[in-house]
């Protein structure tokens, strides 16, 4: 997977360790580093005459879902930042990592079948993440 | 009885936190001991179970710390020598949570016969699994049956750990569980242990049914409709014709009076066209024969004004009728005698004259104002001019006939008088009832031509001499008195004075042509259109016959604007009004 280089935590322990910037910022990394790969991979398989046609749509509405997905944790983010509960350190973060943002070349490279594994095991990191992010936001939860 | 290695069964994570994998022994005795190896994605060299204890025989746990989600392993199952199993895996995908627990049951309601009742069934999610946190999302599926069926009935996978489940029977005993399974997986984890739902012993009072009695509803359908076709066919096959007619009700078919119905099925139109025709033929006969009856009775009283008027109506009414028919009989010149009466002339006319008349019979039927008119015209016995019949749609028809009936009126006048008074009286009638024919030109011959008009009635005039109105009104009717007049007028003198204007009034129509051409026909000079107070109705009545000379007609005083019109008697015609006016 593309994303493979990227440091995530692999636990539930791990993820309610790393500062809450820290997850947000993987969180928003994430959706971001699918964007453009879904929008290919779109592209990709309309021209494959065996998949049925909800197939293709499922795969824009994913492509959509996704897109909506990081403008909203976008959002979620801004508010955090100016209510207090992260530090604005975030962009800083965004920076020193911009090497490990997975180039589109890579997700070209994968066979459909590698593609949509390593997408299932992504979006899966980030729906776990943004569980615990959301249990750690709230004072009352004990995360 | 195969010769089996051992073999990796299967790995899980209940929680997506630790994970357990698991292997059988196989029939083969292997030399030495079995070890599972697991290997990461990232690492160089195969490492040992650390926990061959904590999840049973044959099995090996990785607790937190040797686990890492979403990263690829790879376990194996090797003694020294060779390899007997191997797998791969992501920790994430072999996720199967543990049963639910604590599961229990209230009842919600109960129906009003006590038969079923609704209860809520709830639980709690495994203990391992960290919903709370929203580590893992977990779905649950229950499945309930009764004691004594072998088939569970399952429900929707849901969130929620509670369900209710309807209408239950209260009088049986109830088996569930429940099963979860990740969200995203689609394997379902253990069931749960079964839950016992006994109304009996929850001490819920309930009607113990013994047995449940389903209607049978499908035998009773069947049962009646048989025994409905079979009554249906029993009916229409039995010879009773009034048990048949009782439920089979024949169908009325059309039925005309008089009329074979086969003739119409045969098709055979020519004859029953005949006896439709002789029908109304009939009719018309017998309406022509009471016309004429009580025609001539009037006229042998020729004393009381009111059986006058009465017969009048009648006559008007018969009128009408006459008229019709003697339309539709006649046709050629003495049309008009074989119209009515063909051996009187006057009559003829008179009878044209209805004929024709036919259209304004509502105008004729003002009685009221006629009356004077038939006064007028019955007063002069011997003064017996036929009217113009009145003829609005009959135009031409009625112009022949007008021109007819002129001349042999005119001959036949003073031998006819008895017959031309009674015509007379006719004309009264119609005069009476606006029953007038416009006398639109009167031929050379000497035949009035009688054209339709409208009449509009203005007062009565006396009945006396012609008025020159009387003459104007183009397409009207003469006043018969006032025809009578002016005939006489004209032909006595070239220019008719309008003297006699009121003389006859009263729903005269004059035709100022016709009279025009009446009076030169009966040798007097034509008279002018009188004044143009003459009413636009078309028809003057005519009110005095006056046998030598011509007809008096009444004239009528059109109501022209601004103009007042001496109406002798009868209408003018909208002719005459328009000339009139200028």
């Amino acid at each position: 997977c593309h994303t493979a280089k990227m440091l995530t935590p692999n636990g539930k322990e791990y993820a309610q360790k790393i500062p809450r910037e820290e997850l947000t910022y993987l969180i928003l990394k994430l959706l971001q580093a699918w964007k453009e790969p879904l929008s290919h991979f779109n592209q990709h398989i309309e021209h494959h005459q065996e998949l049925p046609d909800d197939s293709l749509s499922k795969a824009k509405q994913i492509r959509n879902m996704v897109h909506e997905l990081e403008t909203g944790v976008e959002k979620v983010t801004e508010k955090m930042q100016s209510m207090g509960i992260i530090s604005n350190s975030l962009q800083g973060m965004a920076s020193s990592e911009a090497a490990g943002l997975p180039t589109s070349n890579e997700a070209n490279m994968m066979s459909d079948s590698d593609f949509i594994h390593c997408f299932r095991r992504d979006s899966n990191k980030v729906q776990s993440y943004l569980k615990i992010l959301k249990c750690r936001i709230m004072p009352e939860n004990s995360c | 009885d195969l010769l089996q290695w051992p073999q990796i069964s299967k790995c899980r994570s209940p929680e997506l936190e630790t994970f357990s994998c698991y292997w059988t022994d196989g029939n083969l005795t292997v030399p030495g001991t079995v070890q599972l190896l697991y290997m990461k994605r990232n690492d160089e060299d195969w490492k040992e179970c650390p926990d061959y204890i904590t999840a049973g025989e044959n099995s090996c746990y990785f607790n937190t710390s040797y686990t890492s989600i979403w990263i690829p392993y790879c376990v194996k199952l090797a003694n020294k020598d060779e390899v007997f199993d191997e797998k791969c895996f992501s920790v994430d995908e072999i996720v199967l949570p543990d049963p639910p627990v604590h599961l229990n049951w209230t009842l919600l309601n109960t129906s009003q016969t006590g038969i079923h009742g609704d209860i809520q069934v709830r639980w709690d999610p495994p203990p391992t699994a960290d919903v709370q946190k929203g580590w893992i999302t977990l779905e649950y599926e229950l499945q309930y049956k009764e004691v004594n069926e072998t088939k569970w009935k399952e429900l929707e996978p849901r969130l929620s750990t509670m369900v209710p489940l309807y209408s239950l029977k209260m009088g049986r005993d109830y088996e569930i569980r429940v099963r979860s399974r990740q969200r995203t997986s689609e394997k379902f984890g253990e069931f749960s242990a079964i839950l016992y739902v006994s109304f009996s012993q929850a001490g819920i009072e309930f009607v113990h049914c013994a047995e449940e009695i389903e209607f049978p509803w499908f035998l009773v359908v069947i049962f009646g409709v048989c025994g409905l076709a079979v009554t249906a066919i029993v009916i229409l096959l039995s010879k009773q014709p009034r048990l048949k007619m009782l439920i089979f009700p024949p169908v009325p078919v059309p039925k005309i009076k008089g009329i074979d119905p086969d003739l119409l099925k045969k098709g055979k139109l020519d004859e029953v066209n005949s006896i439709l025709a002789s029908h109304d033929n009939y009719k018309t006969q017998l309406y022509n024969d009471d016309l004429w009856v009580e025609f001539i009775e009037l006229d042998i009283d020729d004393s009381d004004e009111k059986n006058r008027v009465s017969d009048t109506d009648r006559l008007l009414s018969d009128d009408r009728l006459k008229s019709h028919s003697c339309l539709g009989a006649k046709d050629d010149d003495s049309g008009r005698a074989s119209c009515c009466e063909p051996d009187i002339p006057e009559t003829d006319f008179s009878a044209s004259d209805t004929c024709d008349a036919i259209s304004d019979i509502d105008q004729f039927k003002k009685v009221t104002e006629k009356e004077e008119d038939l006064l007028c015209l019955d007063r002069k016995d011997d003064e017996t001019l036929p009217t113009p019949a009145n003829t609005d749609t009959q135009q031409p028809r009625t112009l022949s006939e007008s021109r007819e009936s002129w001349p042999p009126f005119a001959d036949s006048t003073d031998s006819a008088s008895p017959s031309v008074h009674t015509q007379l009286s006719n004309q009264n009638s119609l005069t009476n009832t606006d029953f007038y024919a416009q006398v639109s030109d009167i031929t050379p011959g000497g035949s009035v031509v009688l054209s339709p008009g409208q009449k509009s009635k203005v007062g009565r005039a006396q009945c006396e001499g012609c008025t020159e109105q009387s003459f104007t009104v183009d397409n009207a009717y003469f006043c018969e008195a006032d025809v009578k007049k002016c005939i006489a007028v004209i032909s006595q003198e070239e220019d008719e004075p309008r003297v006699q204007e009121q003389s006859c009034n009263e729903d005269a129509y004059f035709t100022t042509e016709s009279l025009t051409t009446t009076g030169v026909n009966l040798g007097a000079s034509t008279a002018e259109t009188p004044s143009m107070e003459m009413p636009v109705p078309d028809y003057t009545s005519i009110h005095i016959v006056h046998s030598p000379q011509g007809l008096v007609l009444n004239a009528t005083a059109l109501p022209v604007p601004e103009k007042e019109f001496n109406m002798s008697c009868g209408y003018v015609s909208t002719d005459q009004l328009n000339k009139i006016m200028p």
